[in-house]
């Protein structure tokens, strides 16, 4: 689900690289030392996600984003994160471009911030368990369907058809939300049983609390 | 009423007689030098239906044609002059590939857009490698930067990237 080089008119183009510079400020302003290591890891599952986790719906062929998990870890780091993964995949694999990157960053890394304000603290707070399970699943499916609403009016902005875009990618992504739920549920109730501080994420510009 | 009867006699028998049509036809003819391209996915699979444009030698920005790639990513035109031609196939998702054709007195060499597995995984190793090579970097810049942030912070508090 990127935007790929060429598609987007300079003023979209703009506006989304706008957009993104502001997340990966707030994402580095809040980020800590503790967080970068998580931040490294998260990175490389993403951008390994992408390569090797390819599923046939349809003609398409679609990857798990993982971005609500990336949320749930990382809070408003998950931003930079995505400006470093989306750039590596922009350069080496020709997945979405370069110029397009502030778009793709936005559509992936903002539904992971939101994901963080919605779901981290009811996780941290049923922990273990079923409650964990299920608030990594709603996790897992916002992520995705915001992230789909965002690509969706983002190629709309390009001028794009709607009846085209939904068309395209709305049968695959169906069948990706289901994968994204339950592997962000699962991956949510693993980490909450073996590393539960995992999910302490600093919140606000000072920078050393937690949420 | 016997001029009625020959007239409509005359008129079924230039009916009844077959003669070519002389305008609004259609023929076809088959081209045997033609330029082809397959377009698969990095793991292999193809890229079934999508988007193919087509970009002449002598307008680069400007769309030739637009096309669709068959069941099996496949998609063959034929080049109407010499020169480099340039082929984007994407899946409106941003997968997108592009290669680049010379066409010499009719025959196409391909320069460029392929990839096979030895390149995914050269990729692949590239791409972790920065990743942790980078945000190494930024954990030591951090930590050079954050040792007077993380003594007002305490053990526990850490320190902010900027």
């Amino acid at each position: 689900m990127h935007i790929a080089e060429g598609v987007a008119p300079v003023p979209v183009a703009a506006a989304g690289a706008l957009v993104a510079a502001v997340g990966v400020t707030i994402g580095l302003r809040t980020m800590q030392d503790r967080q970068i290591p998580r931040a490294a890891l998260m990175s490389a599952v993403i951008f390994l996600a992408s390569l090797v986790l390819r599923l046939p719906f349809g003609p398409s062929s679609v990857h798990p984003l993982l971005n609500g998990l990336a949320g749930l870890i990382l809070g408003w780091a998950a931003i930079p994160v995505f400006l470093v993964t989306l750039f590596l995949q922009a350069l080496l694999f020709q997945y979405g471009g370069i110029t397009t990157l502030g778009i793709n960053t936005v559509t992936m890394g903002l539904p992971a911030v939101i994901c963080y304000y919605l779901f981290n603290g009811y996780i941290r707070k049923k922990g273990t368990g079923r409650g964990g399970f299920l608030g990594g699943v709603a996790a897992g499916v916002t992520a995705l369907v915001i992230s789909f609403v965002l690509w969706a009016g983002a190629l709309l902005l390009c001028g794009k058809h709607l009846a085209v875009i939904v068309g395209l990618a709305l049968g695959p992504h169906l069948g990706l939300v289901l994968i994204e739920g339950l592997f962000t549920g699962f991956a949510v109730s693993f980490l909450s049983r073996v590393y539960p501080a995992i999910f302490e994420v600093p919140s606000g510009r000072e920078g050393n609390g937690s949420a | 009423m016997k001029k009625i009867s020959g007239v409509f006699f005359l008129f079924l028998l230039v009916l009844a007689v077959r003669v070519p049509a002389l305008a609004h036809g259609a023929r076809c003819s088959v081209r045997e030098r033609t330029v082809g391209i397959e377009a698969v996915y990095d793991d292999g699979s193809p890229m079934s239906f999508c988007e193919v444009i087509v970009y002449s030698p002598d307008a680069e920005e400007t769309e030739f044609m637009t096309a669709q790639t068959d069941r099996q990513g496949r998609f063959a035109f034929c080049p109407d002059r010499d020169g480099l031609w340039r082929i984007t196939v994407g899946d409106g998702m941003g997968h997108q590939v592009s290669v680049e054709i010379e066409v010499e007195a009719g025959t196409a060499r391909g320069a460029g857009g392929s990839r096979d597995g030895d390149d995914r995984i050269r990729g692949s190793i590239v791409g972790i490698s920065v990743i942790f090579g980078l945000f190494g970097l930024c954990s030591l810049f951090f930590r050079k930067r954050g040792i007077s942030g993380e003594r007002a912070a305490g053990a526990e508090g850490g320190t902010r990237c900027i």
